[in-house]
């Protein structure tokens, strides 16, 4: 799996200072995300992902801190680089469409000139504002927007609009990473099936990567090929979207699964009994076992570990350790 | 069985405890908000100097020509004499806590008044909410000062007292505006929804949903208003209106002025007095600063996501 | 007829200004009714802007209709004297999308379930109200001692949306609104609540009025389905039927966008593309009289820009707003609304 991968966490671990003691976010996550492809990163309140996903853009602030690991883009650890190098990596080698458009436009810029500050601000020197603005008119095209966009304000978008504004801007350096944070959830559902597909066929015209980060696994069925499903700050499972789905080995995967409404089954309702856990105080061992219908003795002591076992399958559950239970 | 009992909303009052956990949210309160603690107790010296001076020195010495005139602060007068025979020491000592009543009493009858008629015209809008903001937008636009001026004209004998209800009565418009805006936006919210759905009533809604969601807005109005309030005391105290026959500390600015104590040389008369002044409103000023940050989080710096 | 809830062509008509320039028809001429005699769980589906909340409040009572009327029990909800008002109050309940925003910041959770209790004169002392308290709190899935004498701020948002449900079982009203009680709360405990909602119909006989933009759980959990477009019904009938073959356009549009967790049955690459169809695609922004949805429709006709469309009927419980099935019989929003909540007939 480390052959051919454009973007390779490793033991990443991010904690929140607070006045109760550090909450721990993201708590050991590695994984690797291969050119062209789209991962989904899927978990619920809490899990750690949308932390993961701004760690790796190096966007969180305090009380946020980055505690350990390495995020290597094409080999370049991304968390040891200067302030200044990382500004100019973002967005040109990786960049985000962050949840809620709404708020991550400026709501007093026309639409046009946001576009161009992005380009500005990697490119040192005066840039002809003819090719920028050439640039400019490509992308919004390839997400179906007229240029007249160029000419608005956000507040004169509909939210559909508003997304797609935010794809061209994460595509318009053309980076090799963009991580999508939740991208539809305040889209109706008709819309945000555009807006996917907008996504997808981009993403596929540049060669780029996806990382699709939501809680929505409809979503992640219908628009990625691999899935990594996050729990109490963890990777505890990872695969090929279609395994995932048809035959999921962590018990959370599978519970979650099978708590998914579906236009088949009318009134069968199973939810996952207990609460998520407390990252202030997490149960000794694997963090899910107080809710596991499969729980052994040894849940509760040591913690799993994400492993390869069977091909392209990962899991971090003590169920799958071959060898100790070979023993 | 469960050893739960419930919370009402309104605990039935057993006061050892209330005043317990009051005591300690107040610590911590006074802890974490350094700047507002800085201000209280600044004011709290100067007033506690106004207090303690007053069992150290004669009252009547603050009476006119109770002593030798024009005297250098010395051991038997440490801030000397002015130019009416008073000492010094004690017309500042009894005009200190008379400025505080002052600024407390308008300063109360300003926000009590406006909040009544915020809740009011935030709550029920419609009628009375037009009117009320007609008035309040005309009251805000005409400057107060005046008004007292005009006002003094027809009162002749003022008492401390009266002078504070009287400012605070003018007052009122900015604490209505403050608490309107509060009480329009706070209305629309989801809890105030599920309330009426439990069936309570719009007084009910107004004092027990509403109005304890304001607290940082009556307490910021509260210390506007008695800036304010001291502000336009001492104004007609300086312009020779206001209180006569209790010394205050614009009334000494006022003789001060009038009897040249600046080109004099004394100066023992002017400067405590506005030296007073500034503190008074270096501590209101950094308990209204503070306030705001209680009121808008967002200025404390920035939330994490 | 046996009406409990009925709305009788309402619509609600926001904004001033004399010219239609300010305003917004958020409901148009909507009906709908919930009968005393067959408890069930009606859907009202639609995206935001489909006027779905605005028809809540007014189901609600908390806003008034400019045209047509509430009923509660046959009488009208601006005709209601003092203690029939408060029996309408008693008797419809909601519960709302936002676990957060639902508590007053400042008091303990405690509040919402007591003061109903209290105001409703619920309980007869005060054992009997922490008793009644704490059954509902079982019953919603809550243990009372960690549950009580807490800070909204203190417990989860899934815990927060049961403390609702335990409101309302503590209520017991008759028909209880939810608008979009789960698209706020955690996937694995959505099931959970969806659960005890479905079991306040079979197990208490409280009917359900349940909002929401998910057509899934809207299958899941319901009997009946109103489809809303801006403001008005496109699709009316039993859920199954609108679903599984719907005849709208635009809820063949919705149901074809659903994200089905399901990886071989993706989205079919034709879907709806931004300004794809044909009308959109001529640039053409005509003064349109009819249908609403004739912009967006692939198969608009002529007439669907001249008057808006009728409900035709269509099955014996389903009917479309729409011009493709003209040859059907039209139909009126109230008959509709009677047959579905008619009684299945024993079988």
């Amino acid at each position: 799996m480390a052959d051919a991968s454009v973007l390779d966490v490793r033991d990443l671990h991010v904690s929140y200072r607070t006045p109760a003691g550090p909450v721990r976010a993201v708590n050991g996550v590695s994984f690797v995300v291969r050119p062209g492809e789209r991962l989904g990163l899927v978990g619920e309140s809490g899990s750690g992902k949308t932390t993961t996903a701004l760690s790796l853009m190096r966007l969180l602030q305090e009380p946020a801190v980055v505690e350990g690991g390495e995020v290597l883009l094409d080999g370049t650890d991304l968390l040891r680089l200067s302030e200044g190098d990382m500004r100019m990596a973002r967005f040109a080698q990786i960049s985000l469409i962050p949840q809620g458009a709404m708020n991550s436009l400026n709501p007093m810029m026309k639409v046009g000139e946001q576009l161009r500050d992005t380009i500005r601000a990697h490119r040192n020197g005066g840039t002809a504002k003819g090719s920028t603005d050439g640039r400019i008119r490509e992308v919004l095209e390839s997400v179906e927007l007229q240029a007249a966009v160029m000419n608005s304000y956000p507040h004169e978008l509909s939210g559909g609009m508003k997304q797609r504004v935010c794809i061209a801007m994460a595509i318009l350096l053309n980076p090799k990473v963009i991580i999508a944070d939740e991208p539809t959830s305040a889209l109706d559902v008709v819309v945000q099936r555009q807006v996917m597909e907008t996504l997808r066929r981009v993403q596929e015209a540049l060669g780029a990567s996806v990382i699709l980060v939501g809680h929505d696994m409809g979503l992640m069925a219908q628009v990625v090929d691999r899935v990594g499903v996050m729990y109490g700050g963890k990777l505890v499972e990872l695969g090929p979207v279609r395994d995932i789905f048809k035959d999921p080995l962590h018990p959370y995967t599978q519970l979650l699964i099978k708590s998914l409404p579906n236009l088949e089954t009318k009134e069968d309702f199973r939810g996952i009994p207990g609460l998520t856990p407390s990252l202030l105080a997490p149960p000794p061992g694997c963090m899910f076992h107080p809710r596991c219908p499969h729980a052994m003795p040894r849940c509760s002591v040591d913690v799993p570990v994400l492993a390869e076992v069977k091909s392209e399958r990962w899991v971090a559950c003590h169920l799958y350790d071959l060898e100790a239970n070979a023993a | 069985m469960s050893t739960a009992t419930l919370s009402r909303g309104t605990t039935p009052f057993n006061l050892a405890s209330t005043v317990q956990s009051g005591a300690r949210r107040m610590l911590a309160f006074f802890a974490e908000n350094r700047l507002f603690t800085a201000g209280v107790l600044l004011l709290l010296a100067l007033y506690l100097f106004g207090l303690i001076g007053l069992q150290m020195v004669n009252p009547k010495g603050a009476d006119m020509g109770a002593v030798p005139l024009n005297q250098a602060p010395s051991a038997a007068h440490p801030l000397g004499t002015d130019g009416l025979g008073r000492d010094m020491f004690a017309v500042m000592v009894i005009g200190i806590p008379n400025t505080f009543k002052i600024g407390f009493l308008a300063g109360a009858v300003g926000v009590i008044i406006g909040a009544l008629i915020g809740l009011v015209a935030g709550y029920y809008r419609g009628a009375a909410d037009a009117v009320f903001s007609s008035i309040a937008d005309v009251m805000l636009v005409i400057p107060a000062l005046a008004i007292l001026i005009t006002l003094s004209a027809y009162v002749k004998v003022v008492t401390v007292e009266l002078m504070a209800v009287i400012v605070g009565l003018l007052a009122w418009p900015l604490p209505a505006r403050v608490i309107r805006s509060q009480t329009l936006s706070l209305r629309e919210r989801l809890f105030v929804q599920v309330a009426k759905l439990s069936g309570e009533t719009d007084f009910e809604i107004i004092t027990r949903q509403i109005l304890p969601n304001l607290t940082a807005y009556l307490a910021a109005s509260f210390v506007g208003a008695v800036s304010g309030g001291i502000l336009a005391a001492v104004g007609l105290e300086v312009l020779g209106l206001g209180p006569q026959n209790v010394p205050t500390i614009g009334r000494t600015l006022f003789y001060a002025f009038k009897y040249t104590a600046l080109l004099r040389g004394m100066w023992w008369w002017w400067a405590p007095p506005v030296v007073t002044l500034a503190i008074i409103f270096t501590g209101l000023f950094w308990m209204s600063m503070s306030l705001d940050k209680i009121a808008n989080p967002r200025l404390k710096g920035t939330a994490s996501g | 007829m046996s009406s409990l809830l009925e709305a009788q062509h309402v619509s609600k008509m926001f904004g001033s200004g004399l010219l239609s320039k300010g305003q917004t028809l958020a409901v148009d001429g909507v009906s709908l009714i919930v009968r005393e005699d067959n408890p069930s769980i009606t859907a009202i589906a639609g995206e935001s802007g489909s006027g779905k909340t605005t028809l809540a409040r007014l189901l609600l009572g908390v806003t008034q209709p400019t045209s047509g009327s509430i009923l509660y029990r046959g009488e009208k909800l601006t005709a209601m004297d003092g203690r029939a008002r408060k029996n309408f109050r008693r008797e419809v309940q909601a519960i709302f999308q936002d676990p957060y925003e639902a508590y007053n910041p400042v008091y303990k959770v405690d509040q919402v379930l007591t003061t109903p209790v209290r105001k409703f004169r619920l309980a007869h002392s005060k054992d009997d109200e922490l008793r009644r308290v704490e059954e509902s709190l079982r019953m919603a899935g809550l243990r009372p001692e960690d549950t009580l004498g807490r800070y909204p701020h203190q417990l989860s948002g899934g815990q927060r949306q049961r403390i609702m449900v335990a409101r309302a079982l503590l209520l017991r009203p008759r028909v209880l609104l939810a608008d979009e009680p789960v698209s706020m709360v955690d996937a694995s405990l959505r099931a959970t609540i969806l659960e005890s909602l479905v079991k306040l119909r079979r197990e208490l006989g409280i009917s359900l009025i349940y909002i929401t933009h998910d057509l899934t759980t809207a299958y899941q959990v319901s009997q009946n389905i109103y489809v809303l477009y801006r403001g008005s019904v496109a699709e009316v009938g039993s859920v199954d039927r609108v679903i599984k073959e719907p005849k709208h356009p635009y809820t063949q549009l919705l149901v074809e966008s659903i994200p089905l967790p399901d990886p071989d049955v993706r989205w079919t690459t034709n879907g709806s593309r931004p300004g794809s169809t044909a009308a959109q695609a001529k640039g053409v922004e005509k003064e349109n009289h009819g249908c609403k949805f004739a912009t967006r429709c692939p198969y608009v006709m002529a007439e669907c820009w001249e008057t808006p469309p009728p409900l035709f009927r269509i099955d014996e419980d389903r009917a479309a707003a729409c011009y493709l099935y003209k040859d059907n019989p039209a139909v009126s929003g109230k008959e509709m609304a009677e047959s579905i909540a008619r009684p299945p007939v024993a079988v």
